[in-house]
Formats: structure tokens, sequence, C-alpha cells
């Protein structure tokens, strides 16, 4: 299992690297850390190429480099990886599939890859899970309304938005059950989380009406029995009422949102967003997207 | 399937806006007064600006774009587009940006860096001065990214000598790459060789019949800008970027302790500078007569020839797609004048101000200075003035000094990241943000535009008549 995560810098990145470190832990999956850079504008260019040229006759690396080397000591201190391996040499980089990649001393096998990428985040991110196999990928933001609404639409694996994260709240989880297909691989993940993380799921089923279709009443008892079966601490409630709004005063800013990414039509989800891209807009806490 | 379609649509939006918005103007009855080619010309030039600014095809295709439209849309035979894509100016680009590589491999940064740090001494000050007043003074020559791709590794090993601590040395930081990007930015207007966009203003106004500029006679309208523009620009830096250090003794020690390693000039190196030194004799006092595209060329011949250089490093640097694409932006400016779409561009943007532009002169080149100021914070400096220079050459008063204005401002790009090959160059290092630019850029702009109209007004006329 790999999971990817996405970061930009020193300062705005900790939280984004602290949990998608912790999750790799609890789901023992590999991780792979990409810095996301602006490419410079292709008329300036050459200068760029040039002084990066001259900045390394003087071992000064490039900005991401510098990144990822502050992310591999953290995943040190958090021993993600072994804290006795030595540090990464900055200048052993291997060029690949239009990306760098940093070669790490690899005493845990490849159980983390560090990666260097310029470019549109969307456009870069695209490329790095459609180059490798991954199930999630770890973002920080997610309030910019037009990069969300294309990470959501076009990065093709589940997704957390690291959204307004405390390290020091004890999160519980909010899922939202519906008839949508991805439902069942929400409640599958959700379940995984609350396991590792050894807090409680509260459940939501919200209809725009106060009826309830049989879809709706369907995916909420294979939910509970799912939940029944892992073990896991729950609670399960039907309420009528606008599902984001709903989603969005439910989960507050301690409850991190476990919703199934949308399966509708490309072309519907292109022109107006869908539920759950709405809810990532307006919610003030970290919210993952099934796929 | 869709969904990668529809992904391409979503990167492409700027291509596909460009064609279509095209697509109905060039099936919309053509307005009068106008050429069907002058009218297709303004066409084809609104799809290419909309193309460099949103970068939605790499810069080679919107070269080989330009070439395809003026044929296709009767703009010019294909035998006349061919030549007009090669010119001294597309020579002294192509020349520059392999110079540059040439000139940066051969380690003067250090040689550079004790020059400084022996004049300035150890004040934060002093240092921001000397990081400043050399990049401006060589820039002039040599060339915006030339100069600052050299400066800015000792400016930040220098910040890393201060201190590990980011947050104690952000301040600083900023201000020596504002004041090597600023320095560079003002050197660059200071003389030909020091941008692109002032060879292909030379090239335009000669080749409408104008002016034959000189590399001196640059020299005697830039200059004394350049060095009126330099304290106040310096100044601004200096307040508007406040390091909490005052002196860098330690810094300063370990840097130069560095740099000394590297011993004694070589002879490669000699032989370096001979050969700029060299190139730069032949600009002033030849280039009126063989042009300064062939004696960049010859320069970069002879750092070839003399194995200062490997072929294989400069093919692999040097951007051969923008070389193409200024050269096909200089041949969409010649037809935008052959065509007399040019004219006719400015017609009409003048007729918006009624007879104000004959009664108060000045207004005319505010207005000029103004909209490249705007036009290059947003599209790069060379490109505009490729694109723009034969529009502002014919607004209405004396071409000459229309043309050089457009040239000088086009060097204005202190406010956005874009705007100058000094700025995407500091800004690539991650320590100085867009805000920043805005800081000091905003203030800055608003001045020089002030001085440079002053120059116009007061100056450049005495010039015109005496030169």
């Amino acid at each position: 299992m790999q999971f990817l995560v996405a970061i930009r810098s020193t300062i705005y990145s900790a939280r984004t690297l602290e949990i998608a470190t912790s999750l790799a832990k609890g789901f023992k999956a590999d991780l792979s850390v990409v810095y996301v850079g602006d490419q410079p504008k292709e008329l300036l260019s050459e200068g760029v190429h040039l002084s990066r040229d001259a900045m390394l006759n003087w071992q000064i690396h490039h900005p991401g480099v510098e990144v990822l080397r502050w992310a591999y000591k953290c995943m040190q201190e958090s021993e993600f990886i072994d804290p006795e391996i030595e540090e990464f040499d900055p200048t052993d980089l291997v060029e690949d599939a239009g990306r760098i990649r940093v070669v790490v001393p690899q005493a845990d096998g490849e159980k983390v890859r560090l990666i260097l990428r310029e470019g549109e985040t969307v456009d870069q991110l695209k490329k790095e899970t459609e180059y490798r196999d991954y199930i999630l990928t770890v973002v920080g933001g997610g309030s910019r309304k037009r990069l969300a609404r294309r990470l959501v639409q076009f990065v093709d694996t589940s997704l957390l938005f690291v959204k307004n994260y405390d390290p020091d709240l004890n999160y519980k989880l909010l899922l939202c059950v519906d008839d949508s297909g991805a439902t069942r691989r929400a409640v599958s993940f959700a379940a995984r989380v609350a396991y590792f993380l050894q807090t409680e799921i509260k459940a939501v089923t919200v209809s725009k009406t106060k009826k309830f279709g049989p879809g709706y009443t369907a995916a909420a008892n294979w939910a509970q029995r799912y939940l029944d079966k892992t073990g896991v601490s729950y609670t399960h409630e039907f309420i009528s009422g606008d599902p984001v709004k709903t989603f969005v005063e439910r989960a507050g800013s301690d409850h991190i949102i476990v919703i199934g990414k949308s399966l509708s039509s490309p072309i519907a989800n292109f022109l107006r967003s869908s539920k759950p891209a709405e809810t990532l807009l307006k919610a003030n806490t970290p919210v993952v997207l099934v796929k | 399937m869709l969904r990668a379609f529809l992904y391409w649509v979503s990167q492409k939006r700027w291509l596909l806006i460009a064609a279509v918005i095209a697509t109905i103007f060039y099936h919309s009855p053509y307005p009068d007064g106008i050429s069907a080619a002058g009218y297709r010309s303004i066409i084809l030039m609104f799809i290419v600006v909309v193309l460099i600014v949103s970068e939605a095809v790499p810069l080679p295709a919107i070269a080989l774009l330009i070439a395809v439209l003026q044929v296709v849309f009767a703009i010019a035979e294909p035998s006349e587009v061919a030549q007009s894509y090669m010119s001294d100016s597309v020579f002294f680009i192509m020349g520059s940006l392999m110079l540059a590589v040439a000139i940066v491999r051969q380690g003067l940064d250090a040689r550079l860096t004790l020059i400084i740090l022996s004049l300035t001494g150890n004040g934060v000050k002093a240092i921001m001065w000397g990081f400043f007043l050399i990049s401006m003074l060589l820039t002039s020559f040599m060339g915006e990214h030339t100069i600052v791709a050299m400066l800015l590794p000792v400016v930040l090993t220098l910040v890393r000598y201060t201190s590990d601590d980011a947050d104690e040395v952000k301040e600083l930081g900023k201000l020596f790459l504002f004041a090597i990007a600023y320095g560079s930015i003002l050197g660059s207007f200071g003389t030909p060789s020091g941008g692109a966009r002032n060879a292909i203003m030379i090239e335009y106004l000669s080749d409408f019949g104008l002016a034959k500029i000189s590399y001196a006679a640059w020299m005697a309208y830039t200059y004394p800008l350049m060095l009126v523009m330099a304290p106040f620009a310096g100044f601004m830096l200096s307040r508007s970027f406040k390091p909490s250090q005052v002196r860098l003794d330690s810094a300063v020690e370990k840097l130069r302790a560095q740099v000394g390693d590297t011993g004694k000039l070589n002879g490669q190196q000699m032989l370096s500078i001979f050969f700029f030194v060299l190139i730069f004799l032949a600009w002033i006092f030849m280039s009126d007569r063989i042009g300064i595209g062939i004696i960049a060329l010859a320069g970069v011949f002879l750092y070839l020839a003399a194995g200062l250089v490997e072929w294989q490093e400069i093919n692999s640097r040097t951007n051969w797609g923008v070389v193409l694409l200024y050269a096909g932006a200089i041949s969409l400016g010649l037809q935008l004048k052959n065509t007399g779409a040019a004219l006719w561009l400015t017609t009409h943007l003048l007729s918006v101000f009624g007879t104000l532009l004959d009664q108060v002169e000045a207004l005319r080149y505010v207005l000029v200075g103004v909209l490249t100021t705007v036009v290059v914070n947003i599209m790069s400096p060379s490109a505009s003035v490729a694109v723009l220079g034969p529009i502002f050459i014919n607004f209405g008063g004396d071409p000459v000094l229309l043309g050089m204005e457009t040239a000088v401002a086009s060097a204005f790009g202190f406010m956005t990241v874009v705007g100058s090959a000094a700025g995407m160059i500091i800004a690539s290092t991650g320590i100085i943000g867009s805000k920043d630019f805005l800081r000091v850029g905003i203030k800055f702009t608003i001045l020089a535009n002030v001085l440079l109209i002053l120059a116009i007004m007061f100056y450049w006329p005495f010039l015109r008549s005496a030169l």
C-alpha cells in the first residue's frame, strides 16, 4: 500500500506531513513525499537554470531538496523511519519520468520516497499518481476553490485535505453514509482509521427530504453491520436537511470528515461542484474523500 | 477517457478561449480603415499575447504558430515570413544566451565576491549597496541573468553564514536578493547589450527608417537616467527591508575564507575576461557597422574556439525555444507595422483621448510608460517590446523618443515575479514571495516612470538634436 503526501514548505507543511506519517504508520503503508514547487516562467527560465547550476558549486541546493531534507528529518524524529540511518546526500538525485527523485539510504526497503516536481500542483500530483499506484494522497489546505475542485476531480486516488488540523485535538470521525458508490469504501476506510486512532465514528445519513429512500437505508444498514463487525465504537443518525451544511455543522472543528468521492459523471463534476467537493470547501476541519 | 479529455480542456482552456475569440473576429465584418492583412495581424497578436501569458502551449509552439498563421491568414508570403524570423536582434538574443552560459561557468563569482567585499567592508548597508551597484554596472554590459546567476549563490551563502535560523535572516536575505535584482534591472536598460529588448528596439527604429542608434548613443540616452534612478532604488530597498543585523563580521570572514581558497585568477579566467572586454569594445566601436548580434556571435565563437566552454554545454543550457519565440514575436511586430495594423491601433487608441494628448504632450509619454509597465509586469520585458514596439512608436509624438521610452519602461518589471529575469531568479530561491515584489515594487515603479518622463521631457530632446 502506498500513500503520497504533497508538501510545499517547512513552515506550512509540518501538520500535513505529521498526519500523513501517522496514517502511513497505521496502515503500514509506504510513503512518498513529493515537493511541488513553482515552475519558472518558460520565457525567463534560462536564468533560473543558470543560477541553479552556479549554486551547486556553492553547495546550495534547490529549495525543494531542502524541504525534502526537512521532511526526512521529521520522519526520523517521528520514528517512521529509523532515526539511526544517516541523512541522504542532497546531490544524489535521479531524474526519471519528468521528476527528480532523491536517493534515500534504504535500510527500510522502499518505505520512503522523496520526490521533487515543478509545475502546476494539480498537474504534477496527477502525473505522480499516474506514475505509481497510490491509494491515498494527502495535501494541505483545501480552501482554494478552484485548486480543491480540480484535485478532487482529476487526482485519481483517495484524498485527505489537512485543513485546520490541530495536533493537540483528539479528533473523532464524521462518516457520511449515503447511496453513492463510494460509501462502502469510505466506511471501511473510516473503520480502519478509527481503530488506529482509537477514536469513535459518528456516522450520519442525511436526506434533503424527510423520507429516506431504500438506497440510503440499505447503505446505512450495511455500514452498521460492517462497523459492528470491526468492533469500533460508533453512533449512527438519520438527519433531514441540507447534506453539506449538516456535515459541516456536525463536524465542527473536532471531527475528521470521511466521505465517499462522487462517482457521478465527469461532465457533471466538471460543470458543477459535487457534494464531497462542496463539503471540503465549507468544512473547517480535515476532510477525507475516499475513492 | 472522458475525464482525460476534460482534464485537457481544463489545462488548455486559454488556448481554446483564444481560438474561439480569434475565429469569431476572423469571420466578423472587418472594420473600416484597415486592410484584411492588418486586421488579421491584430487577431494574431491577440492569440500570441494570450498564449505567452497563459503558457497554454510551449514557447516554441507559439513561435511556430506565428509563422503558420502569418501565411494561413495571408498576412505575408512564406518567403517573407521566413526572412523576418532572422535578424541581427535575433542573433543578439541567441548570442547573449550562449554567452551567459559561457561566462557563468568560468567561476568568476568568487572573484566578484572578493571585489565587492573589499569595497564594502562588513556593514549590512554597505554590502547591500555593493551588491546593488556592482549588479547594475555589470548587467548594463553583460545582461541581467548572467550577473544575477553569478551573484545569487554569493548572497545565499552570506545569509547562510549569518545564521541557520531562517526567520532571523529573512529580511537580510530579501534585502540582498532585491539589491542584486534591482541593480540588474536598472542596469539592463543602460546599454543595448543589457537586454534583448534594447536590441529589438534599435532594430525596429532602424528598419522603420526612423533612426540609427549606436551603442554609445543609446548609453547617452539611458546611462544618466540609470545613474539617477540608482540612489532612489537603493534608498527604497533599505527602507523597505530592515534586517536586525547591522554588521556581518563573522559571516563575511567565513565567506572571504571560502572564496579565498580558490586561489589566484587562472589562465582560463583571464582569457575569459579578456574576451569579454573585446566583445564590449566591439559593441561600442563596431556595432553600428556590423551589428550587435554579430558581435555577440563572434564572442561565442571565441569562447568555443579557445575551449572555454563546450558546445554540448551551450547546447544543453541555452533555451532555444526563447530564441525561436523572440524571432516569431519580432516577425509579428514587423507585420503589424507593414500591414498598417500598428498605426490603425494607435489611431483608435489615441482617438479615445481626443485632442488632450496634443495639448499636454507629457500625457502621451505617461500613457506609453504606464501601458508598457503594466504589460511588462504580466508578460515579460522583451516579448512586450517585440509586440508593443511598433504600436507605441506610432503614438503621435517623436517616434524615436517613444521607442526609447518603450524599451526603458519595459525594464520596469519591479512589481511581479514575471516582470523580469532577475525577479524570476530571486523568486526561485523560495525566500521571496509575490507580496515582497509589491512591497517595494509599486512605489519604485511610480518613481521610475516619473524620472523617465522627466528625462523624455527635459533631457532626451537635447540629445535628439545633438546626436
